[in-house]
Formats: structure tokens, sequence, C-alpha cells
């Protein structure tokens, strides 16, 4: 029997920015710890407070997850305000972030991750018995 | 094939078919470079880099990477290679391949240009990135400066300590300084910029605070800059008149409302010197967007309005005043929070330069297929009118209104080294190879992505390079306003006709300063933040970000007023291409240790070394020859001072690369009697 890939779990949601064209400096400066606070200065005010609680969520989620299903899921977590993540919201008719696309199918929008979960916890059910 | 036999294929193919154009006197198209681009790429990935891959590096798709083994879904995190190679490439393509570009192009022609561009990038530039990225997977995702430490020395890593913060001042300096060229020359790029700074904080507003529609915001943010960029062309008017000597001459009108009121601000600014130039400046180069620029004085003669009758550049109050209104952009990139401006600025002028660059891109090869169909007109649109050579060795001197040399010694700018440093992205640059060993290689899946995705996003940003020598060179001028009017003829090939040439060339200019200025507001970012880490415990105001934010905005200034922009590029070229060096050695190294053939590392490695320790003593020369050389600029202490703080920073350049090469060639000698324990696949090989 064939082995199948891993069930993919795309993430749509406005997440933190650090711009990495300066990793040059980082590089040099991360022994020294600046690279280190550089990178956390663009984080700390990559996102508003609403939005940073929430990517925390989400992140706290994804970790659950992979914790849980190990490679037998694959997350692509995406930028909403990037141009993939405009493309991925216009294939898939996303107009609310976050949201979860799980095997390129289900698509749950907003903050529902306990549905998401049951998706895929179900995919993989359903995968299994195939 | 034997690895010299393809090495030999690689080197002749581009000097041959190049070459064969030059001798018979053919005029060169955009076709023969697509072809040639394409067939080079192709060869040197499938016939030399993956061979590299296989049989020196001997990457294992079987091996755990650094992504895999320590996952925290933050700095380590397996990502697929389609979308890895797609943030690499979005990461390493800036302004590089285009300014170096047009730099060339204008001091020694496009024959050079091309061959450097091809050939540097088959043999050095891929070699550069994948090779980072592979010694940063096999030593467990360190950054090269840890491995530098500990293949080389302690002293390396402070050496690049100290450096790394003129080499941002000098990025900054060199793009600020061409920036406000364009501003003050041309009325209908200004608009444009005002209005992407209004847009990136209302979009940061709409998305972030109030939640909008993305797809709804992202329409409009993006039509309403593009149409501010386009809009200053309703009011372009050629006026065909006579100059002071009574031949045929033109001059292009800013008319318009919009433009009016640019030209009012700049020529009210201007009234504060009685209209006269500060002091007056030479551009090597012939590719100063001021040089190009013809008026209409009070007697109806088309004169120029920034050059003096010696040839020389007049820097103007306006100048100043561009340079204060680009620091002004910079300052809200710098001390907003990244949702507010940095990031929504980013994201439209991603945009912006998708769409524009990529329909050019699209243009050139409908134009060349077009014509080798035998359409005469469209294989004369992309036929090249630049020269093909201009000299081994641009000399310039600054004259005065009677033809008098007032510059004791000339500047120069000799093919070698210079070419080298002046075009670093698109054929080599250690800004790719220095982002791929801290990002990508903590991502990487397998160690056999590494070729496709620094490989592959560097010859892809060698065919964006091409793509500005293509621009640059069909249009048949020089320097950004040449990048400009070759993209407006593209964007005219690509749609048909629909978009007129003015407004294409308009769109031309505007994703030219919005490519520069996006990299330049963050670069002041990172010099805020440096100035307070380092100087913080010295002076407690550097700690504020306003004050930091301010010192990185004077010191810019003092050396973008010193003098040419081409200096300060080719410094920033020279450190830039030093990390790149830099990188190749440690490469060399952690192969020797490993007990692998290090040459396709090595050899270019020790050229990179020697060009770039040339190049600063080169640049050196020519600061002292075009500044201090000249009483009548030497005399203004801001010129002087810049000049000298330059000189300064060539000197600490050379001493830095020459430093880091003894203590490499130390680690080289010591290492067949000891090897450094470097990847643990080193030692199990």
């Amino acid at each position: 029997m064939e082995r199948q890939g891993p069930l993919t779990v795309e993430l749509l949601a406005y997440a933190p920015v650090a711009f990495f064209h300066c990793q040059h400096c980082e590089l040099v400066w991360q022994p020294s710890g600046v690279g280190k606070s550089l990178r956390q200065e663009q984080l700390a005010s990559s996102l508003p407070e609403d939005l940073r609680a929430e990517y925390q969520q989400i992140s706290d989620w994804v970790r659950e997850m992979i914790a849980r299903y190990g490679d037998r899921i694959e997350f692509r977590i995406i930028d909403a305000a990037s141009i993939e993540g405009w493309f991925k919201a216009v294939r898939y008719g996303i107009h609310k972030f976050p949201a979860v696309i799980v095997d390129h199918k289900e698509k749950i929008r907003g903050l529902d991750l306990d549905r998401a979960a049951a998706s895929i916890r179900e995919r993989l059910a359903e995968r299994s018995l195939t | 094939m034997n690895i010299r036999l393809t090495i030999l294929v690689l080197v002749l193919i581009p000097v041959l078919v190049a070459g064969g154009f030059v001798v018979f006197h053919q005029p060169m198209n955009a076709a023969v470079v697509a072809a040639l681009g394409g067939v080079m790429i192709w060869l040197a990935y499938t016939r030399y880099a993956r061979r590299i891959d296989r049989q020196v590096i001997q990457a294992d798709a079987g091996k755990a990477t650094p992504a895999r083994m320590y996952m925290d879904g933050v700095d380590f995190m397996p990502t697929n290679r389609d979308v890895l190679y797609g943030y690499h490439f979005k990461s390493i393509a800036a302004a590089g391949p285009i300014v170096g570009v047009i730099a060339a192009t204008s001091l020694w022609g496009w024959f050079p240009a091309l061959l450097w561009l091809v050939l540097g990038v088959t043999f050095i530039g891929w070699a550069s990135d994948y090779s980072a990225i592979m010694v940063a997977v096999r030593n467990e995702g360190n950054s090269l400066s840890a491995i530098a430490h500990r293949l080389i020395a302690p002293r390396a890593r402070i050496i690049l300590f100290v450096f790394i913060f003129f080499y941002l001042l000098l990025l900054a300096g060199a793009f600020v300084g061409i920036l406000a060229g364009i501003l003050d020359a041309r009325a209908d790029v200004p608009f444009g910029i005002f209005m992407l700074a209004i847009m990136g904080l209302l979009m940061g507003q709409l998305l972030y605070r109030w939640k909008a529609n993305l797809m709804a915001v992202t329409v409009l943010v993006v039509a309403v800059t593009l149409g501010a960029m386009a809009i200053g062309a309703k009011g372009l008017t050629p006026f065909k008149g006579t100059a002071p000597n009574g031949k045929p001459a033109v001059a292009i009108l800013f008319d318009g409302a919009i433009n009016h009121v640019v030209n009012s601000i700049s020529s009210g600014i201007n009234a504060l010197s009685g209209h006269k130039a500060l002091y007056t400046v030479t551009d090597p180069t012939h590719s100063d967007p001021r040089l190009a620029v013809t008026t209409v004085n009070s007697q109806g003669q088309v004169v120029p309005k920034y050059t003096t009758p010696g040839g020389n550049i007049e820097m103007l109050p306006s100048f100043l005043f561009w340079c204060l209104f680009l620091f002004v952009f910079s300052y809200l990139g710098t001390i907003l929070p990244i949702w507010r401006f940095a990031q929504p600025v980013n994201y439209i002028g991603f945009w912006v330069t998708f769409l524009t660059i990529g329909l050019s891109g699209l243009g050139a090869i409908v134009g060349a297929v077009r014509g080798l169909f035998g359409n005469a007109a469209m294989l004369n649109a992309v036929t090249f009118q630049n020269k093909v050579f201009t000299t081994w060795m641009p000399v310039s001197q600054v004259k005065d209104a009677a033809g008098h040399i007032l510059q004791k010694a000339p500047a120069i700018q000799p093919l070698w080294p210079m070419l080298f440093v002046t075009i670093a992205c698109g054929a080599i640059s250690g800004w790719h190879a220095l982002f791929g060993s801290i990002g990508t290689a903590r991502q990487l899946e397998y160690e056999t992505d590494a070729l496709p995705v620094g490989g592959g996003a560097m010859f892809s940003e060698n065919a964006l390079g091409l793509l500005s020598l293509v621009a640059v060179s069909i249009a048949g001028g020089v320097g950004a306003g040449a990048f400009a009017a070759g993209v407006g003829k593209l964007l005219g090939i690509i749609s048909f006709g629909a978009i007129p040439p003015a407004y294409g060339t308009a769109l031309g200019f505007g994703v030219f300063v919005v490519i520069v200025l996006t990299v330049v507001q963050l670069v002041f970012r990172v010099m805020r933040v440096t100035l307070g880490e380092w100087l913080g415990n010295t002076w407690a105001g550097f700690k504020n970000g306003h004050i930091a934010a301010f010192v990185s905005m004077a010191l810019t200034l003092l050396l973008v007023m010193s003098g040419t922009w081409i200096y300060l590029w080719q410094l920033f070229g020279a450190s830039n291409q030093l990390m790149a060096a830099l990188s190749l050695l440690i490469v060399t190294l952690w192969l020797r240790s490993a007990g692998r053939n290090p040459a396709y590392a090595l050899y270019p490695m020790l050229f990179m070394y020697v060009t770039t320790m040339a190049a600063t003593v080169v640049t050196a020369y020519n600061l002292y020859a075009s500044i201090l050389s000249n009483p009548g600029i030497a005399s203004e202490p801001i010129n002087s001072i810049g000049a000298v703080a330059m000189i300064i920073v060539s000197a600490l350049l050379f001493v830095a690369s020459a430093l880091i090469a003894f203590d490499a060639w130390h680690a080289w000698r010591k290492m067949p009697q000891a090897p450094v324990a470097a990847a643990p696949q080193a030692a199990a090989d």
C-alpha cells in the first residue's frame, strides 16, 4: 500500500513580522545578544496587543497539535498580510482571520480551534481507514 | 563530462555568444540576453551546482536537519522547499540588482556588465549562498559568525562587529543620495511616494485595528499607490526649442496641478539661496538623475537645470530638502510600531514591484519572441541602444565654466576591481549568504533542498539583474532614468500599447524608489536599535529611539552631502563583497577540515578577497581625488569631513580584510595536523 503524506493544515493569520534582510547584522550581533534584541524589538511591535494575544493562542494550539500527531500532520503558517496570504485568501474565499484550512478542503473561519482540532482528528481517522 | 571541461564550457558560452555580437558588430537584444541567461542558469545549475551538491558536499535527504531535530515552531521549523524558495528569494531580492547594474552599464558598457552577471552567478554567486546554508545546516544551525569564531579566531567576530555599523551607514547613504537626486529632478515622482506613506498608515489602521477585509484593503491601497505614481505623467509636456548655441533641444515640462505643487516646493526652497548651488560635484557614472534634466529659461531657451557648463552637478538646497523628505518617511518606519508603517509599506511596495517588474519581465520575453518572429518594430524596441564597452578606466575631473580643471587628481574607475563591487547583488552578494545561514538553514526540511532554495533563489536574482540590464540598455540612456524608461517600454510591449510610455516610465521611477526606500527605512530602524545597544550605557540619550534615529540620519546626511553617491555605493559594495568572501572563506576552511576538495569555494574566495581589498584602495583614492584635491569642494567642512570619514571607513575595511585573511591562513595551516571539530557529518565521512 502506498504511504500517504502528512495531512496539510494551513493557517492563515496576521503573523508577527521581523525583517530578515538585515540578517547580516544579526549574524554578527547574535552571539553578543544585539541580534536578538533587534529581532525582539521588531516582533514586539509587529502586531497590536489583541492580535498578538490571538497569535499566541494559535501558536500554543499548533504546538499542541504537533505534540499530539507528530509527523502525521504538516502545518503551514501563512501571514495573511503577504502576497501568498492574499492569494490563499482569494483561493479559499476567506475574508476573516485567523482561518484554518485542513487538507485543502475544510475551512474553519475565526478562532474556532476546537473545531479545527476535531476536523484534523476526523481526517486522520479517515486516512487510517483507507 | 569532466569537471574541468564543464567549467571551460560554462566560461566559453557567454564569452563566445556575447563576444560574437561585439566582434561582428551585431546589435545585442533582449531575446539573446534572455536565451543566454536561461541556458547559462540551466547549465550552471544542472551541470555544475548539482555536481558540487552531490560529489563534494554530499547532501543527503536521509540526514536530519536542524529544523527537524530542534523544531520549536519559532526559529527551527521544517518548511516546504517551494515556500522556502519564495521566502528566500523575497528576502534577498532588493535594490541591489537594479542599482549596481545601472551604474556599471553607465561606467563600462553592457558587455562587461553582462559577462560579470552571468559568470559571477555561475561560479561564485550560487556557491556562496548554497554553501553558507549547508555549512550552517551541518553545524546544527549555528550562524556563520559562530562558525567563523570556531574555525578562524575570536578576533574575526570582533572585526565583523565593528564594521557592520559602517556598512549600514554606507548603504543608507548610497540609497538616500540616489533617491534624493530622483525626487529633486523629477516632479512627477514625489507624490507617489507621499501617497505610499499615507496608504501605509491607512492600511495599518484598516487591517490591524479595524479588521477590514484584506482583499478590499489590498486593492484600495495598491491601486491608489500605483495611480499616484503614474498620475504625474499626465502633466508632462515636451517642449521643443533651442539651446543657447542654437541647436534644437527638448525640455520636459512638469505641468499639471500635482507637479506644479512639487515644483513650487523645490523652487521655494531654492529661493532661500537665490537659486544658487551650495557647491558642485561630479558623477563619474553620468547616471545621476539630475544630469539629463533640462528646463526653459526666461529667454525661452532650453538649458540644463542642474548642470554647470563644465558638466558638474549643482547641489541645490532642494536636494537637501528631498533628503529630509526621505528621512521623514524613514523616521516613520524607524519609530512607529512595525504594524503601523513598516509592514504595510513593505506589503504595498511588494505588490507594486511584483506587478510592475513582473509585467516588465514578461514584456521583455514577449517583445523578444515577437521580434524573432519577424516583427521588425518589436525587434527594434528590444534592441540595446547603449554602448557595448566604454573604456577600461573611466576618468572624471571637475571643471569650471571656462573648462579649467578644478580637481588636481582625476577620479578613476578601473574595470577591475570596480565592476565587481559595483554589481554585487545579481552576481554575488554576502547579504544572501548571511541571510541564508541564519534564516533558511533553520527551516530546511531536507539537506537536498539547500540547492533549489539557496542556489535557486540566487539564480532567480540573477534573472532580475539581467532584466535590469535589458531595461537600461533598450532605453539607451544612463542611470535610474534609463531603467525607468526601459520599464516604460516593456510595460508598453506587454500591454500591447495600452500603457503609454510616459505612464510606464513614471511607474518605473516609482517602483525604483519604492524598492530602495523600503530597505532604507528598515536600515535606519536597525541603526537606531544598534546605537542604543552599543552606546546606550555610555550616554543614556542613545537609548531614546528618537535621538538614536536622529543621530543615524544626521551621520547619513553628512555622508550624502559630502559628494557623489557612487563612492558610497562602491564602498557598500566592497563591504558587502567582503561578507561574501568571508562566507566563502569559512566554507573553504570547513571543507578542508572535513577532508574534501575546497576548490569550488577557494578560487572564488581568493578572487573576491583580492578584488574587495583593491576596490577599497581605489575608492579611498577617488574620495581624495574628487573631494580633497579640489579646493573649491574641500573648503566646505561638510564635504571634507565626510570624505575623510569615508576614507577611514575604506581603511577599516582594508584592515579588517587583511586581519581575517591572516587568521584564516593560520587556521588553514593548522588544519592538516589538528582538524577543527566541525560538523558531525564531516567527522563521519
